[in-house]
């Protein structure tokens, strides 16, 4: 009974709240959109506990740097210990250290990643440049287009450098990355299938690894 | 009692489940359907091996937390993302690669922990997952990936998942470093991002049948054939509305809108 209620107990609630939320979705019925409206409600209690579970994994992680003396990694690890539960706790009373150290620690880190970003696309457009086979010379040919189509010395080129990238960004790009969205699609909804008849078990951190490879 | 526009859709899904048990049902009595390899998977194996042979970890993330997963249509882009993960963990278990994955989603936390960990159950080498070979990232996603990345060394990076905006980032960061990758995300934005720094991407819908193209479980293998079968159906579909559409006949197209 118990192996019963473990194994088969999360895939039963699951194949419940999918009826409940899918019925939700195509019957119009104040009952139903009560119900949905109380499990999106849960879902979001239970994401917040998971945050909890992340800070609890950030510390194991960072003592375990400290325990083995990981290098170049043990002499960080303390500054973070230190400053979580200080962080936490100034959080809570909304103390304004917090959002200092939030707005000028925090968010200065995340802009000075988002600035990165322009230098790895550099990066990555001159790894992209080097012609390997056809198709990367079909891309490069259609990023060169789609360039001067944007860059006003294209136009000054040539006048037709505009329409050919016009032609290239809303015909063929549009008609490639929509086919993709279908068949993305019908990949969504095999797996909500799979996921509703209790056959997909990954959610529930049950791999089933041993059957695999 | 239906919402409007909503009664021919139900009908597609319940045909599209009705389709799939009875696929499953014919596979469960032994018909075995050709399922073609997918070059991301084979890539897997060949990169785990050269990641023990230079004695360095393998590295997998899943996405960012730039929306939450329980906002929904998310979730099987992880799901799918996850479960490679586990099929990495038992690769890394068998061959004696080390594996770090950097997790973005303090909700998909346990998962991963849970499905990383029965991959080296599976391999028979529990003893290979401590705790940080699953590490959350917190706020600051980017920056922590790319830090696990320089810092462990990494042989190759595999970003499959949601993988958002910071694809970029996390590409360079790990090219910088000489490590392969193999990426794929549904997210048509940064798909192309993953097209371009990967040596291997899982495109299109490569990336939900992954997991069946590993298992060759009846239930996913059905999924496989009955997503093929609907999918030509869908172009016919597509086809003879281009048809009629250039014909002046809006048919197709109204009675989809019932």
């Amino acid at each position: 009974m118990g192996d019963l209620l473990r194994n088969e107990g999360p895939v039963i609630v699951g194949f419940v709240c999918a009826i409940i939320v899918i019925a939700n979705y195509y019957f119009s019925s104040p009952v139903l959109s009560n119900a949905v409206s109380s499990l999106r409600n849960n879902t979001s209690l239970l994401a917040a506990f998971a945050s909890g579970l992340g800070a609890v994994n950030l510390i194991n992680v960072n003592y375990k740097y400290i325990t083995t003396r990981r290098k170049g990694l043990w002499m960080i690890a303390p500054i973070y210990l230190v400053l979580f539960p200080i962080n936490t706790i100034l959080g809570i009373y909304r103390h304004p250290v917090y959002d200092f150290l939030y707005s000028q620690i925090n968010m200065s880190i995340g802009i000075a990643l988002g600035a990165f970003v322009g230098f790895f696309l550099v990066q990555g457009v001159y790894r992209t440049l080097r012609i390997k086979n056809v198709e990367s010379l079909l891309l490069v040919v259609g990023m060169f287009l789609v360039i001067l189509r944007k860059a006003p010395i294209g136009s000054l080129i040539w006048s037709g450098f505009v329409p050919i990238g016009d032609w290239l960004l809303f015909i063929p790009v549009v008609g490639g990355i929509r086919a993709l969205i279908i068949i993305y699609g019908f990949g969504i909804v095999s797996i909500g299938i799979r996921t509703i008849l209790g056959y997909e078990r990954t959610q529930f951190g049950i791999l089933a690894a041993a059957k695999e490879e | 009692m239906f919402k409007e526009g909503m009664i021919v859709n139900f009908i597609l899904l319940s045909i599209m489940t009705v389709g799939y048990l009875y696929i499953l049902q014919k596979i469960k009595g032994g018909y075995l359907p050709e399922i073609r390899n997918i070059p991301a998977i084979d890539a897997l194996k060949e990169y785990t091996g050269r990641a023990v042979e230079m004695g360095r970890p393998m590295h997998f993330t899943s996405g960012d937390t730039s929306q939450d997963i329980s906002s929904g249509e998310r979730f099987p882009n992880v799901l799918s993302g996850l479960r490679i993960a586990g099929y990495l963990a038992s690769l890394c278990g068998k061959m004696g690669a080390d594996l770090i994955c950097s997790i973005g989603m303090p909700t998909i936390l346990p998962l991963a922990e849970d499905i990383v960990k029965s991959g080296f159950i599976a391999a028979g080498v529990p003893e290979k997952f401590t705790s940080e070979t699953v590490q959350f990232t917190g706020g600051q996603y980017a920056a922590r990936t790319i830090g696990n990345i320089a810092r462990y060394n990494i042989a190759c990076n595999v970003l499959v998942g949601d993988i958002g905006s910071t694809a970029w980032t996390i590409c360079e960061a790990a090219a910088s470093i000489g490590a392969t990758q193999i990426g794929g995300t549904p997210n048509d934005s940064n798909m192309v991002v993953l097209v371009v720094c990967s040596d291997y991407t899982f495109l299109g819908d490569e990336q939900y049948t992954a997991g069946a193209v590993i298992s060759k479980n009846p239930p996913d293998l059905a999924s496989i054939v009955a997503m093929d079968f609907f999918k030509a159906a869908g172009m016919v579909l597509l086809f003879l509305s281009f048809i009629l559409l250039n014909m002046g006949n809006n048919w197709i197209i109204n009675t989809l809108r019932l």
